[in-house]
Protein backbone atom coordinates (compact mmCIF):
# COMPACT_ATOMS: atom_id res chain seq x y z
CA UNK A 1 0.00 0.00 0.00
CA UNK A 2 1.12 3.85 -0.12
CA UNK A 3 3.39 4.79 2.71
CA UNK A 4 1.69 6.96 5.14
CA UNK A 5 2.32 10.71 3.93
CA UNK A 6 5.30 11.93 5.52
CA UNK A 7 7.02 15.72 4.97
CA UNK A 8 10.67 15.03 2.82
CA UNK A 9 13.60 16.83 3.98
CA UNK A 10 17.09 17.18 2.13
CA UNK A 11 19.31 18.43 4.62
CA UNK A 12 22.80 19.82 3.42
CA UNK A 13 25.22 18.62 5.88
CA UNK A 14 25.51 16.17 9.14
CA UNK A 15 24.70 18.81 11.00
CA UNK A 16 21.20 19.57 9.57
CA UNK A 17 20.14 16.40 9.57
CA UNK A 18 20.94 15.63 13.19
CA UNK A 19 18.97 19.16 13.80
CA UNK A 20 16.14 17.72 11.98
CA UNK A 21 16.13 14.61 14.09
CA UNK A 22 16.78 16.41 17.01
CA UNK A 23 13.11 18.36 16.39
CA UNK A 24 11.17 15.52 14.68
CA UNK A 25 11.95 12.83 16.87
CA UNK A 26 10.22 9.26 17.22
CA UNK A 27 8.50 11.04 14.45
CA UNK A 28 11.59 10.98 11.66
CA UNK A 29 13.15 8.04 9.85
CA UNK A 30 16.74 8.51 8.05
CA UNK A 31 16.50 7.62 4.45
CA UNK A 32 19.79 6.40 3.04
CA UNK A 33 19.51 3.53 0.46
CA UNK A 34 16.02 2.75 1.55
CA UNK A 35 16.27 -0.98 0.68
CA UNK A 36 14.87 -2.12 4.23
CA UNK A 37 13.10 1.64 5.38
CA UNK A 38 11.21 1.69 1.77
CA UNK A 39 9.28 -1.75 2.23
CA UNK A 40 8.56 -1.31 6.25
CA UNK A 41 6.32 1.95 5.29
CA UNK A 42 4.92 0.06 2.47
CA UNK A 43 3.92 -2.03 4.91
CA UNK A 44 2.84 0.92 6.88
CA UNK A 45 5.57 -1.27 9.81
CA UNK A 46 7.25 2.44 9.59
CA UNK A 47 5.03 5.25 9.34
CA UNK A 48 7.01 8.47 9.87
CA UNK A 49 5.61 12.02 9.82
CA UNK A 50 9.22 13.07 8.63
CA UNK A 51 11.56 11.54 6.25
CA UNK A 52 15.53 12.56 6.00
CA UNK A 53 17.34 12.01 3.02
CA UNK A 54 20.86 11.82 3.65
CA UNK A 55 21.38 11.04 -0.33
CA UNK A 56 22.67 14.51 -1.19
CA UNK A 57 25.69 14.12 1.88
CA UNK A 58 28.32 13.88 -0.77
CA UNK A 59 31.26 13.57 2.10
CA UNK A 60 29.43 10.57 3.55
CA UNK A 61 30.63 8.29 0.84
CA UNK A 62 34.02 7.80 1.07
CA UNK A 63 35.55 5.28 3.34
CA UNK A 64 38.69 5.66 5.57
CA UNK A 65 41.23 4.29 7.28
CA UNK A 66 43.02 5.48 10.93
CA UNK A 67 44.94 3.73 13.51
CA UNK A 68 44.43 0.50 11.90
CA UNK A 69 40.71 0.57 11.79
CA UNK A 70 38.14 0.48 8.94
CA UNK A 71 35.93 3.89 8.83
CA UNK A 72 32.82 3.51 7.17
CA UNK A 73 30.34 6.53 6.64
CA UNK A 74 26.82 6.48 5.94
CA UNK A 75 26.86 6.15 2.34
CA UNK A 76 28.99 3.46 1.51
CA UNK A 77 27.06 1.54 -0.20
CA UNK A 78 27.17 -2.48 -0.09
CA UNK A 79 28.38 -2.53 -3.81
CA UNK A 80 31.09 -0.29 -2.83
CA UNK A 81 32.35 -2.92 0.00
CA UNK A 82 33.74 -4.64 -2.95
CA UNK A 83 36.66 -2.08 -3.41
CA UNK A 84 37.84 -0.99 0.45
CA UNK A 85 40.98 0.59 1.16
CA UNK A 86 42.06 -2.25 2.97
CA UNK A 87 44.83 -4.88 2.24
CA UNK A 88 43.41 -8.93 2.19
CA UNK A 89 41.75 -10.73 4.51
CA UNK A 90 39.56 -7.95 5.58
CA UNK A 91 39.40 -6.67 1.52
CA UNK A 92 38.18 -10.40 0.56
CA UNK A 93 36.17 -10.78 3.47
CA UNK A 94 33.95 -7.40 2.47
CA UNK A 95 33.81 -8.41 -0.65
CA UNK A 96 32.41 -11.92 -0.25
CA UNK A 97 29.83 -10.56 2.21
CA UNK A 98 28.87 -7.36 -0.07
CA UNK A 99 28.33 -10.24 -2.68
CA UNK A 100 25.79 -12.13 -0.13
CA UNK A 101 23.54 -9.23 1.34
CA UNK A 102 21.50 -8.88 -1.74
CA UNK A 103 21.04 -8.74 -5.25
CA UNK A 104 22.41 -6.34 -7.80
CA UNK A 105 19.85 -3.35 -7.37
CA UNK A 106 19.51 -3.44 -3.51
CA UNK A 107 23.41 -3.40 -3.06
CA UNK A 108 23.99 -0.14 -5.52
CA UNK A 109 21.29 1.46 -3.11
CA UNK A 110 21.52 -0.04 -0.09
CA UNK A 111 24.43 0.92 2.74
CA UNK A 112 26.63 -0.37 5.18
CA UNK A 113 25.43 1.88 7.90
CA UNK A 114 21.58 1.40 7.12
CA UNK A 115 21.96 -2.33 7.47
CA UNK A 116 23.84 -1.77 11.53
CA UNK A 117 20.53 0.95 11.95
CA UNK A 118 18.44 -1.63 10.93
CA UNK A 119 19.87 -4.37 13.13
CA UNK A 120 18.30 -7.38 11.76
CA UNK A 121 20.18 -10.29 12.77
CA UNK A 122 20.22 -12.02 9.49
CA UNK A 123 22.61 -9.06 8.34
CA UNK A 124 25.72 -10.08 6.95
CA UNK A 125 27.46 -6.74 8.36
CA UNK A 126 25.51 -7.02 11.62
CA UNK A 127 26.98 -10.20 11.73
CA UNK A 128 30.57 -8.88 10.95
CA UNK A 129 30.10 -5.84 13.09
CA UNK A 130 29.85 -8.04 16.11
CA UNK A 131 32.26 -11.14 15.60
CA UNK A 132 35.34 -8.31 14.42
CA UNK A 133 34.75 -6.12 17.26
CA UNK A 134 33.23 -3.27 15.41
CA UNK A 135 32.37 -0.12 16.75
CA UNK A 136 29.24 2.13 16.52
CA UNK A 137 29.62 5.49 16.03
CA UNK A 138 26.61 7.72 17.09
CA UNK A 139 25.59 11.36 16.54
CA UNK A 140 22.95 13.85 17.82
CA UNK A 141 22.74 17.28 18.26
CA UNK A 142 22.05 16.18 21.85
CA UNK A 143 24.70 14.28 23.01
CA UNK A 144 27.70 15.33 19.99
CA UNK A 145 29.00 11.07 19.19
CA UNK A 146 28.94 8.34 21.69
CA UNK A 147 30.46 5.11 20.40
CA UNK A 148 29.38 1.66 21.13
CA UNK A 149 30.41 -1.78 20.71
CA UNK A 150 28.63 -3.65 18.37
CA UNK A 151 27.83 -6.49 20.48
CA UNK A 152 26.03 -3.96 22.83
CA UNK A 153 24.59 -1.87 20.18
CA UNK A 154 22.10 -4.56 18.87
CA UNK A 155 19.49 -5.12 21.74
CA UNK A 156 17.26 -7.50 19.68
CA UNK A 157 15.36 -8.05 16.44
CA UNK A 158 15.84 -4.86 14.60
CA UNK A 159 16.16 -2.78 17.65
CA UNK A 160 18.99 -1.16 18.86
CA UNK A 161 21.01 0.97 20.98
CA UNK A 162 20.69 4.09 19.06
CA UNK A 163 17.82 6.89 20.36
CA UNK A 164 15.38 8.46 18.04
CA UNK A 165 17.60 11.47 17.49
CA UNK A 166 20.74 9.48 16.85
CA UNK A 167 22.11 8.37 13.44
CA UNK A 168 24.61 6.07 12.65
CA UNK A 169 27.60 8.50 11.47
CA UNK A 170 30.16 5.74 11.52
CA UNK A 171 31.24 2.13 12.11
CA UNK A 172 34.89 1.57 13.00
CA UNK A 173 36.12 -1.69 12.10
CA UNK A 174 39.54 -3.25 13.45
CA UNK A 175 41.49 -4.31 10.47
CA UNK A 176 42.27 -8.21 10.68
CA UNK A 177 46.26 -8.80 10.46
CA UNK A 178 47.68 -10.54 7.33
CA UNK A 179 47.96 -13.58 8.55
CA UNK A 180 44.09 -13.65 10.03
CA UNK A 181 41.81 -16.30 8.33
CA UNK A 182 38.35 -15.74 7.35
CA UNK A 183 35.20 -17.99 6.69
CA UNK A 184 31.98 -17.15 6.06
CA UNK A 185 28.86 -19.10 4.91
CA UNK A 186 25.14 -18.34 4.53
CA UNK A 187 22.20 -20.50 4.48
CA UNK A 188 19.44 -19.18 2.70
CA UNK A 189 16.54 -20.28 -0.24
CA UNK A 190 17.90 -17.86 -2.80
CA UNK A 191 20.86 -16.65 -3.96
CA UNK A 192 22.17 -13.13 -2.19
CA UNK A 193 18.42 -13.91 -0.33
CA UNK A 194 17.48 -13.64 2.84
CA UNK A 195 19.90 -15.70 5.15
CA UNK A 196 18.14 -18.46 7.14
CA UNK A 197 21.58 -19.24 9.31
CA UNK A 198 25.18 -17.36 8.62
CA UNK A 199 28.26 -18.47 10.03
CA UNK A 200 31.09 -16.16 9.95
CA UNK A 201 34.41 -17.51 11.51
CA UNK A 202 38.05 -15.44 11.80
CA UNK A 203 41.14 -16.39 13.50
CA UNK A 204 45.17 -15.85 13.64
CA UNK A 205 47.35 -18.23 13.25
CA UNK A 206 50.77 -18.89 15.62
CA UNK A 207 53.05 -21.86 15.01
CA UNK A 208 49.89 -23.81 13.40
CA UNK A 209 47.69 -23.13 16.20
CA UNK A 210 44.45 -20.88 15.79
CA UNK A 211 44.78 -17.56 18.01
CA UNK A 212 42.30 -14.52 18.61
CA UNK A 213 39.14 -17.53 17.79
CA UNK A 214 36.22 -15.99 16.27
CA UNK A 215 32.94 -17.51 15.67
CA UNK A 216 29.42 -15.98 15.09
CA UNK A 217 26.07 -16.65 14.19
CA UNK A 218 23.20 -14.62 12.44
CA UNK A 219 19.98 -15.45 11.45
CA UNK A 220 19.59 -17.69 14.64
CA UNK A 221 19.45 -15.74 17.61
CA UNK A 222 17.56 -12.71 18.49
CA UNK A 223 20.49 -10.70 17.60
CA UNK A 224 23.84 -11.80 15.81
CA UNK A 225 26.34 -13.68 18.22
CA UNK A 226 29.58 -14.80 18.74
CA UNK A 227 29.49 -18.11 20.01
CA UNK A 228 32.55 -18.27 23.06
CA UNK A 229 32.10 -22.38 23.71
CA UNK A 230 32.52 -22.67 20.14
CA UNK A 231 35.63 -20.91 20.09
CA UNK A 232 37.04 -22.38 23.39
CA UNK A 233 36.84 -25.43 21.21
CA UNK A 234 39.37 -24.50 18.63
CA UNK A 235 41.73 -21.90 20.30
CA UNK A 236 44.85 -22.62 20.42
CA UNK A 237 44.55 -25.73 18.71
CA UNK A 238 45.33 -26.56 15.08
CA UNK A 239 42.87 -26.00 12.52
CA UNK A 240 40.93 -28.72 10.65
CA UNK A 241 37.87 -31.08 9.92
CA UNK A 242 37.76 -32.74 13.43
CA UNK A 243 37.97 -29.55 15.64
CA UNK A 244 35.79 -27.28 13.31
CA UNK A 245 33.10 -30.49 13.59
CA UNK A 246 33.34 -29.85 17.78
CA UNK A 247 32.77 -26.24 17.49
CA UNK A 248 30.01 -26.72 15.48
CA UNK A 249 28.37 -29.07 17.78
CA UNK A 250 29.24 -26.69 20.40
CA UNK A 251 27.54 -23.62 18.52
CA UNK A 252 24.78 -25.96 17.81
CA UNK A 253 24.22 -26.53 21.65
CA UNK A 254 24.52 -23.64 22.89
CA UNK A 255 22.37 -20.87 20.62
CA UNK A 256 19.25 -19.78 21.86
CA UNK A 257 17.46 -19.94 18.70
CA UNK A 258 14.54 -17.63 17.67
CA UNK A 259 12.59 -19.91 16.54
CA UNK A 260 9.87 -18.07 14.52
CA UNK A 261 9.42 -17.87 10.43
CA UNK A 262 8.21 -21.20 10.41
CA UNK A 263 11.40 -22.97 11.83
CA UNK A 264 11.62 -24.74 14.69
CA UNK A 265 14.14 -24.61 17.24
CA UNK A 266 15.59 -27.84 16.26
CA UNK A 267 16.14 -27.05 12.71
CA UNK A 268 17.18 -23.95 13.65
CA UNK A 269 20.54 -25.62 15.93
CA UNK A 270 21.16 -27.64 12.47
CA UNK A 271 21.22 -24.79 10.33
CA UNK A 272 23.18 -23.60 13.10
CA UNK A 273 25.49 -25.71 13.04
CA UNK A 274 26.08 -26.20 9.51
CA UNK A 275 26.87 -22.62 9.04
CA UNK A 276 29.61 -22.72 11.60
CA UNK A 277 31.04 -25.99 10.30
CA UNK A 278 30.99 -24.00 6.50
CA UNK A 279 32.34 -21.27 8.05
CA UNK A 280 35.23 -23.01 9.46
CA UNK A 281 35.89 -25.19 6.92
CA UNK A 282 36.16 -22.22 4.57
CA UNK A 283 39.09 -20.91 6.82
CA UNK A 284 41.20 -23.06 4.42
CA UNK B 1 1.09 5.67 15.57
CA UNK B 2 1.89 9.12 14.87
CA UNK B 3 -0.68 11.63 14.01
CA UNK B 4 -1.19 12.19 10.61
CA UNK B 5 1.03 15.01 9.90
CA UNK B 6 -0.77 18.42 8.04
CA UNK B 7 -1.00 17.06 4.43
CA UNK B 8 2.61 17.62 2.92
CA UNK B 9 2.78 19.87 -0.18
CA UNK B 10 3.38 18.08 -3.61
CA UNK B 11 6.25 17.88 -5.28
CA UNK B 12 7.15 19.19 -8.97
CA UNK B 13 10.02 16.99 -10.51
CA UNK B 14 11.67 16.73 -13.40
CA UNK B 15 13.38 13.78 -15.00
CA UNK B 16 14.30 12.82 -18.43
CA UNK B 17 12.11 9.81 -19.17
CA UNK B 18 13.13 7.51 -21.91
CA UNK B 19 15.32 10.32 -23.45
CA UNK B 20 12.47 13.22 -23.53
CA UNK B 21 12.29 15.73 -20.46
CA UNK B 22 8.88 14.59 -18.20
CA UNK B 23 7.74 16.77 -15.33
CA UNK B 24 5.07 15.38 -12.68
CA UNK B 25 3.97 16.57 -9.84
CA UNK B 26 3.73 14.03 -6.71
CA UNK B 27 3.22 13.83 -3.18
CA UNK B 28 6.72 13.19 -1.48
CA UNK B 29 5.54 9.36 -0.38
CA UNK B 30 5.06 8.54 -3.61
CA UNK B 31 7.84 6.36 -5.32
CA UNK B 32 9.53 6.13 -8.33
CA UNK B 33 7.56 3.05 -9.60
CA UNK B 34 3.79 4.68 -8.85
CA UNK B 35 4.97 8.16 -10.42
CA UNK B 36 6.03 5.97 -13.70
CA UNK B 37 2.62 3.71 -14.10
CA UNK B 38 -0.03 6.41 -12.40
CA UNK B 39 1.30 9.60 -13.41
CA UNK B 40 3.43 8.81 -16.75
CA UNK B 41 1.06 5.68 -18.19
CA UNK B 42 4.41 3.50 -18.52
CA UNK B 43 3.00 0.01 -16.72
CA UNK B 44 5.73 -2.12 -17.90
CA UNK B 45 6.89 -2.02 -14.53
CA UNK B 46 5.19 -4.02 -12.36
CA UNK B 47 4.29 -4.22 -8.48
CA UNK B 48 4.59 -7.91 -8.14
CA UNK B 49 5.65 -8.00 -4.29
CA UNK B 50 4.93 -4.80 -1.81
CA UNK B 51 8.53 -6.22 -0.52
CA UNK B 52 11.08 -5.11 -2.79
CA UNK B 53 11.84 -8.68 -3.16
CA UNK B 54 10.66 -9.64 -6.62
CA UNK B 55 12.53 -6.82 -9.20
CA UNK B 56 9.68 -7.09 -11.08
CA UNK B 57 9.41 -3.04 -10.94
CA UNK B 58 13.35 -3.01 -12.04
CA UNK B 59 14.21 0.39 -14.37
CA UNK B 60 16.78 2.04 -14.78
CA UNK B 61 18.38 5.02 -13.36
CA UNK B 62 21.59 6.92 -13.92
CA UNK B 63 22.21 3.89 -16.03
CA UNK B 64 22.29 1.56 -12.76
CA UNK B 65 19.01 -1.07 -12.04
CA UNK B 66 16.93 -0.03 -9.54
CA UNK B 67 13.72 -1.10 -8.00
CA UNK B 68 11.65 1.32 -8.62
CA UNK B 69 9.34 0.77 -5.64
CA UNK B 70 12.28 1.37 -3.12
CA UNK B 71 13.02 4.17 -4.60
CA UNK B 72 11.21 7.74 -3.78
CA UNK B 73 9.54 9.95 -7.05
CA UNK B 74 11.45 12.81 -5.72
CA UNK B 75 15.05 11.28 -5.77
CA UNK B 76 14.52 10.94 -9.30
CA UNK B 77 14.48 14.62 -9.68
CA UNK B 78 16.75 15.93 -12.43
CA UNK B 79 17.84 11.84 -13.19
CA UNK B 80 18.05 9.81 -16.36
CA UNK B 81 15.02 6.90 -15.88
CA UNK B 82 14.69 4.17 -18.61
CA UNK B 83 12.22 1.88 -18.43
CA UNK B 84 11.29 -1.10 -21.14
CA UNK B 85 8.84 1.32 -23.03
CA UNK B 86 11.81 2.97 -23.73
CA UNK B 87 14.41 0.14 -25.19
CA UNK B 88 12.79 -0.84 -28.97
CA UNK B 89 13.43 1.95 -31.61
CA UNK B 90 9.43 2.20 -32.58
CA UNK B 91 8.69 -0.95 -33.86
CA UNK B 92 12.23 -2.43 -33.76
CA UNK B 93 13.14 -4.52 -31.09
CA UNK B 94 16.82 -4.26 -29.40
CA UNK B 95 19.02 -6.84 -29.34
CA UNK B 96 18.28 -7.81 -25.36
CA UNK B 97 14.72 -8.36 -26.34
CA UNK B 98 14.74 -10.06 -29.23
CA UNK B 99 16.98 -12.57 -27.85
CA UNK B 100 14.50 -12.96 -25.30
CA UNK B 101 11.51 -13.56 -27.24
CA UNK B 102 13.94 -16.28 -29.18
CA UNK B 103 14.93 -17.64 -26.32
CA UNK B 104 11.11 -18.49 -25.39
CA UNK B 105 11.60 -16.42 -22.05
CA UNK B 106 8.22 -14.35 -21.78
CA UNK B 107 5.84 -16.38 -20.56
CA UNK B 108 2.72 -14.67 -18.74
CA UNK B 109 5.59 -11.83 -18.96
CA UNK B 110 4.74 -10.20 -16.14
CA UNK B 111 8.78 -10.41 -14.67
CA UNK B 112 10.20 -9.72 -18.39
CA UNK B 113 10.58 -5.91 -18.23
CA UNK B 114 12.16 -5.72 -14.49
CA UNK B 115 14.79 -8.93 -16.57
CA UNK B 116 15.04 -6.88 -19.73
CA UNK B 117 15.94 -3.27 -17.60
CA UNK B 118 18.51 -5.13 -15.21
CA UNK B 119 19.91 -7.25 -17.75
CA UNK B 120 20.15 -3.83 -19.64
CA UNK B 121 21.88 -2.39 -16.77
CA UNK B 122 24.62 -4.85 -16.31
CA UNK B 123 25.28 -5.58 -20.02
CA UNK B 124 25.63 -1.78 -20.86
CA UNK B 125 28.66 -1.66 -18.66
CA UNK B 126 30.15 -3.72 -20.75
CA UNK B 127 32.86 -6.05 -20.57
CA UNK B 128 32.85 -9.81 -20.34
CA UNK B 129 30.37 -11.77 -17.37
CA UNK B 130 31.69 -14.41 -15.97
CA UNK B 131 28.89 -17.57 -15.65
CA UNK B 132 28.39 -16.33 -11.84
CA UNK B 133 27.65 -12.92 -12.85
CA UNK B 134 25.11 -13.86 -15.57
CA UNK B 135 23.67 -16.70 -12.57
CA UNK B 136 23.15 -13.15 -10.46
CA UNK B 137 21.08 -11.76 -12.76
CA UNK B 138 19.03 -14.49 -13.71
CA UNK B 139 18.79 -15.03 -9.56
CA UNK B 140 17.84 -11.51 -8.50
CA UNK B 141 14.66 -11.31 -9.72
CA UNK B 142 11.11 -13.55 -9.17
CA UNK B 143 10.08 -15.36 -12.46
CA UNK B 144 6.60 -17.00 -10.92
CA UNK B 145 6.50 -18.63 -14.44
CA UNK B 146 10.07 -20.58 -13.75
CA UNK B 147 11.31 -19.35 -16.94
CA UNK B 148 14.99 -18.75 -15.77
CA UNK B 149 16.35 -21.02 -17.92
CA UNK B 150 15.18 -19.06 -21.51
CA UNK B 151 15.54 -15.95 -19.61
CA UNK B 152 19.59 -16.96 -18.39
CA UNK B 153 19.76 -18.24 -22.43
CA UNK B 154 18.15 -15.17 -23.74
CA UNK B 155 21.13 -12.99 -21.37
CA UNK B 156 24.09 -15.03 -22.21
CA UNK B 157 23.04 -14.73 -25.93
CA UNK B 158 22.66 -11.31 -25.74
CA UNK B 159 25.99 -10.82 -23.80
CA UNK B 160 27.85 -12.95 -26.73
CA UNK B 161 26.17 -10.81 -29.45
CA UNK B 162 27.40 -7.60 -27.84
CA UNK B 163 31.03 -8.70 -27.25
CA UNK B 164 30.47 -10.04 -30.75
CA UNK B 165 29.60 -6.69 -32.02
CA UNK B 166 32.02 -4.30 -29.90
CA UNK B 167 35.06 -6.87 -31.56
Amino acid sequence: MPAAPFHYHVPASMDEAVALLDRHGHEARILAGGQSLMPAMAARLATPGHVIDINRLSRAERPAVTAGRLRIPPLLRHADCTRLPVADPLAGLFAELAASVAPLPVRLRGTFCGAIANGDPASEWCLAAVVLGAEIVLRSQARGSRVLPADRFFQTVQSTAAEDNELVAEVQVPILPRSARTGFHKIARRTAGYGMALGLAAYDLERGAATDVRIGVGGICEVPRRIPAAERVLEGRPPGGHVFRLAAEAAADTVEPLATGGEDAAYQRDLAHAAVRRALEATL
Amino acid sequence: MSPSPQSPSPLRITMELNGEARAVVVEPRATLLEALRDRCGLHGAAAGCADGSCGSCTVLVGGEPVRACMMLAVQAHGTQVRTVEGLAAGDVLDTLQTAFVKAGAPQCGYCIPGFLMLAEGVLQGGGRLDDAAIDGIVAANECRCGAYGPIRAAIADALAERLGADA
